[in-house]
């Protein structure tokens, strides 16, 4: 856990740094490979290492039941409908994650935050 | 928001992917463990490795209240997990309207409308190539959300309607008088009733996050 709350406090860091710094070439409509790929490499740097995050892939689903226990009714969740499944994600679960490999109504889906 | 499948080479090939650890204008970079490919989760768009170039699709979702999720979601289920924290999740509209948009569509026809202008105008007609778009807004819990507004070959017009009960937010359409639910965007009453109109695109961002990714994006004034 403390690990965890390192590595959030140092993109935290990064995130608020790189705002001020990252320059660069606008990113426009139509570009070659090429240029998508070096307009990338100007614009980014590896603020932690990868995996650092733990991204979840098909976790523990439950009922509306178990999301009253869990969450607050003010608390804001993503929600996504497919194929009349519908599932919610709590933002503060996905600020440790930032990303989930899921499956919603027979749909492969990522859901990011 | 993104569905994994992709055309692999004629090939229905679904993806996973990892946090790569990078981020490019101030977002957050994922690869995919089939072919290591870069790609920018606010866009979709892969960005290095093999598939460059390559677009994900993005879904919609909302953004908004559990109490309100359920509400519209009865039978929902739920990430069953625990455990809170990171940076990011701290990030949402309630605290910071002003600081807000809603960005509707996706990659260089994507739009950004303000929450402070959704604050005074609630329901707001537009186009967003290539859709007629309303973007809807509760201006007490900052929840927003963008429709088509074409259903059965008609284009409809809204304008915020008064609520029979405090906390539904509805609109009505000009063309046939029905009742909509604002948030999810259902006809509850008149010629429509029972029918649901399009969800698009729509993602809550800082807006001047958003203008790292969309130099160039539209915003609605």
């Amino acid at each position: 856990m403390e690990r965890r709350l390192g590595v959030t406090a140092l993109f935290l860091l990064i995130h608020i740094l790189s705002g001020s710094w990252l320059g660069g070439s606008v990113p426009a409509q139509h570009r070659s490979r090429a240029d998508i790929e070096k307009e990338y490499l100007a614009n980014s740097m590896q603020a932690v290492p990868r995996d650092a995050f733990p991204v979840l892939t098909n976790p523990p689903v439950g009922s509306v039941a178990d999301g009253d226990k869990l969450f607050r009714p003010n608390e804001w969740v993503i929600g996504v409908a497919i194929n009349g499944e519908a599932r919610a994600y709590p933002v503060t679960v996905m600020g440790v994650h930032e990303l989930i490999n899921e499956t919603v109504g027979g749909q492969p889906i990522t859901v990011c935050w | 928001m993104h569905n994994r499948n992709i055309d692999l080479n004629g090939k229905k090939t679904t993806l996973e992917f990892g946090h790569e650890g990078v981020l490019y204008r101030q977002s957050f970079v994922m690869y995919d463990k089939q072919t290591d490919t870069k790609w920018n989760h606010s866009t979709g768009l892969a960005m290095s490795g093999k598939l460059t170039g390559m677009r994900l699709e993005i879904l919609p979702s909302w953004v908004v209240r559990w109490e309100r999720w359920k509400a519209m979601h009865p039978k929902t289920k739920v990430l069953a997990r625990d455990g809170r924290g990171g940076f990011m999740g701290t990030y949402v509209a309630d605290r910071h309207a002003n600081d807000f948009g809603l960005s509707v569509g996706q990659g260089p026809q994507a739009k950004l409308y303000p929450y402070d202008l959704l604050i005074k105008q609630e329901v707001v007609n537009d186009v967003v190539t290539p859709h007629a778009v309303v973007a809807v807004f509760d201006p007490i819990h900052k929840e927003a959300m963008a429709f088509s507004r074409k259903i059965d070959n008609q284009t409809l017009t809204f304008e915020p309607a008064k609520a029979k009960s405090p906390g539904t937010l509805l609109m009505r359409d000009r063309e046939t008088g029905s009742l909509w639910e604002r948030l999810s965007g259902k006809a509850i009453d008149g010629k429509l009733e029972g029918k649901s109109i399009l969800p698009l695109i729509s993602v809550p961002w800082l807006k001047e996050r958003w203008r790292q990714i969309y130099p160039e994006g539209l915003i609605y004034r």
